[in-house]
């Protein structure tokens, strides 16, 4: 028997009996589409979050930290062996910088300052969180973007990159930024200003020192009110950063950056309770909280760590946060593809019924077929065929159901989305060609599983009995 | 003269439960190439499961049955398939036509299975209908068609493969005299001029002894006489 008039032969059965094709079809389009769009938002998500890592470089850096830390026995309890590494820390002072600087992998190398600030520009005031860069970081993502104007001039210049949503809350409204003004709150009038004007200009930042005289007057005076006073540093406007499409990425608007060298010309007190306020006042120069180390490539970043654990300090590098995530996604697609494959079985059980049925009424056709000649294999075949287009239909209109489906849950998802505020477009669902090509092969071969009993049932059909006359 | 079938003690046993029934006792009997035999005998005598054994539909309990040299006892599932398919063609009292094919399409399906073009199948179908009288009636559904045609059109398809036995199952059963003797002309024409074997069950003792050259009568699964009315050319 010729494999074509085998196929025509298993179109026309199932052109016979339409509508029960089409049901049970609609049982694999369904269960496949379900499929298809659990796992591409599974595969979305997925994608959405490796790409923030991709974005912003964080594959080649990692930080050094003073004490090794091992967040597992931390969190499960073990104070002790927590508070013997807090003993055995150590200092990362600048010798320790320069020893990482003249590893020949490293690129960069900095200390993590960041302070907090209060940011004055045209008589409206906003707290932000000032952080360190130097300047060779303006080649990497994210920094390497900039909205409006540039990167640091270089690492001891007075200046100040802040971003689009910064100069928002400052009451400033950049044209031809992607930031809307309509939606944010009722009754704030912005001043809108082209970037043009923006750069260049100075911003006053505002930090505390401890005030001497103050301190000097009365020891005392500090018990009855703060014993500071402001101090201002003027700072001209080298970039903007443009707010992001969709997600909003705290970390990033939130901060305003300046010149690793020019942090030592903010003058400042440091503080975050009581307990640090005295702790500085005994000692100098504790050493940085923490360094930033990037390597020209990703593959040297094992071996720089190691160097840096025999030092005898911490290192968390977040590829190894991407790999944990990454296994947490491939749990997360399994589940999402599990609801999509029950609903797939669902399906299978009806192929199975209808095409029992359809041996059922069709048993003296089977019995002629055989009587004329047919084979076991080729009635087999014939049946077995039936299943493999319902396969076929199924799985291709499933993936177009499930493509479908995301396309509006996308839609929906945006516009809820710019109700609550975002700007830009997210991308939800992600559909690559595998999963495509996959779901099809999925629904394809479980028809053909659903198919491999009732064709074996149709082949051992016994001739006689079906041609007995009725 | 060869002999075409030779069968030796054939016994057929069904089981139903725990008691079997047996259809056939032993039976024996041979047949020459060409030769028109008619088996004739009561209802429940077990004609029909003795030429459903003769076509490879069923299997013999026990005896041996040799057809053109081949022993059918000892073929394997596919095998029969095969002879089925080349070398027998059957048919029955109710004809036994697919109804959602048309006169064409049931003619040529014995064809598909043995893998033979689409042109093939047509232009072989189409001659066979005009042999049997039916060149107006290819599209015709067999519901459209009376019973004389519906049998034409089964002997048709019988002849598809082009092969050397044509086994019949009460072909006439089912239709008026008139009706029926023309489908037995058409038989009897085939035997002659084709040197096709021909093995009828039928009811109809005195056409059998007509049309045949040796008639046997069956009881309770065993041939109980044997008459010969025509000698073999
Ligand atoms: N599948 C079967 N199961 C049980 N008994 C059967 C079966 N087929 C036929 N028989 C029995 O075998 C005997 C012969 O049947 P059959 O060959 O159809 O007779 P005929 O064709 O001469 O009328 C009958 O008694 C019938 O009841
Ligand atoms: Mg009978």
């Amino acid at each position: 028997m010729r494999i074509s008039d085998i196929l025509q032969l298993g179109l026309s059965n199932l052109w016979r009996t339409k509508l029960r094709t089409m049901l049970t079809t609609l049982g694999v389009i369904i269960g496949i589409g379900a499929l298809i769009s659990m796992v591409s938002f599974g595969t979305g998500m997925q994608k959405n979050v490796t790409s923030i890592f991709y974005d912003n470089d964080l594959f080649t850096s990692l930080r050094v930290l003073p004490m090794k830390i091992d967040i597992n026995r931390a969190l499960s309890g073990d104070v002790g062996s927590a508070m013997g590494a807090m003993k055995s820390s150590r200092t990362i002072d600048d010798s320790v910088l320069c020893a990482l600087g003249n590893m020949p992998e490293v690129s960069i190398v900095y200390p993590e300052i960041s302070f907090s600030v209060k940011l004055r520009y045209r008589g409206q005031e906003i707290r932000t969180e000032l952080r360190a860069l130097p300047q060779a970081m303006g080649q990497y993502p994210p920094h390497k973007e900039m909205g409006w104007g540039a990167f640091f001039s270089s690492d001891s210049a007075l200046e100040i990159i802040v971003s689009e949503r910064q100069l928002h809350n400052l009451k400033i409204h950049l044209p031809d930024g992607p930031l809307n003004v309509a939606r944010t709150d009722t009754g704030m009038v912005y001043t809108i200003l082209p970037s043009d004007s923006l750069l260049g200009s100075e911003l006053e930042a505002v930090t505390l020192v401890l005030d001497a005289e103050k301190i000097a007057e009365n020891p005392l005076i500090g018990m009855v009110q703060p014993p500071f006073r402001e101090q201002v540093t003027r700072l001209k406007i080298r970039g903007i950063k443009k707010s992001a499409d969709g997600f909003e990425r705290p970390q990033i608007e939130n901060t305003a950056l300046i010149p690793i060298g020019a942090e030592k010309k903010v003058p400042r007190f440091e503080f975050s309770s009581m307990w640090t306020l005295l702790g500085n006042m005994g000692q100098k120069n504790k050493g940085y909280t923490a360094l930033y180390v990037r390597v020209h490539d990703l593959r040297q970043l094992s071996v720089v760590r190691k160097r840096v654990e025999e030092m005898g300090f911490g290192v968390i590098a977040l590829a190894d946060q991407l790999e944990e995530i990454k296994r947490g996604f491939i749990f997360l697609d399994t589940a999402l593809g599990a609801i999509g494959a029950i609903a797939l079985i669902v399906a299978a059980l009806g192929i199975i019924n209808t095409m029992v049925m359809s041996i059922l009424e069709r048993t003296r056709e089977i019995g002629i077929m055989k009587a004329v000649g047919g084979s076991e294999g080729q009635i087999k075949g014939i049946f077995f065929i039936e299943a493999a287009f319902i396969g076929v239909f199924g799985g291709v209109f499933g993936v177009l159901l499930g493509w479908g489906v995301t396309r509006i849950a996308n839609i929906i998802a945006n516009m809820y989305m710019v109700r609550q505020g975002a700007t830009g477009h997210v991308e939800l669902f992600y559909l690559p060609l595998w999963l495509v090509a996959g779901a099809i092969a999925f629904a394809i071969a479980v028809s053909l599983l659903a198919g491999l009993y009732p064709a074996m049932r149709a082949a051992r059909v016994n001739p006689v009995e079906a041609l007995r006359h009725d | 003269m060869q002999t075409f079938i030779q069968a030796s003690g054939i016994c057929k046993e069904y089981h139903k439960g725990q008691s079997g029934v047996m259809a056939l006792h032993g039976v024996s009997f041979s047949a020459q190439a060409g030769e028109f035999l008619s088996i004739v005998g009561r209802s429940g005598s077990g004609k029909s499961t003795l030429l459903n054994i003769l076509g490879g539909l069923d299997t013999a309990s026990a005896g041996k049955i040799y057809v053109d040299s081949q022993d059918l006892a000892v073929m394997r599932r596919y095998q029969l398939a095969l002879y089925r398919r080349t070398m027998v063609g059957m048919i029955f009292q109710s004809f036994n036509l697919i109804p959602s094919c048309s006169a064409l399409d049931n003619v040529a399906l014995p064809m598909t299975f043995a893998a033979r073009s689409k042109s093939e199948r047509t232009q072989r179908a189409k001659d066979l209908l005009a042999l049997v009288g039916l060149a107006q009636r290819e599209h015709h559904k067999p519901s459209e068609l009376s019973g004389g045609e519906a049998q034409r059109v089964a002997i048709a398809r019988a002849l598809a493969n082009q092969p050397r036995l044509l086994l019949a199952d009460e072909p006439t059963g089912n239709l008026d005299s008139h009706t029926a003797g023309e489908i037995l002309e058409l038989l009897l024409k085939l035997n002659a001029e084709r040197n096709l074997t021909i093995v009828m069950v039928t009811h109809d003792v005195v056409s059998a002894a007509d049309l045949s050259h040796r008639v046997l009568r069956m009881l309770d699964g065993r041939i109980v006489e044997e008459e010969e009315f025509r000698r073999m050319a």
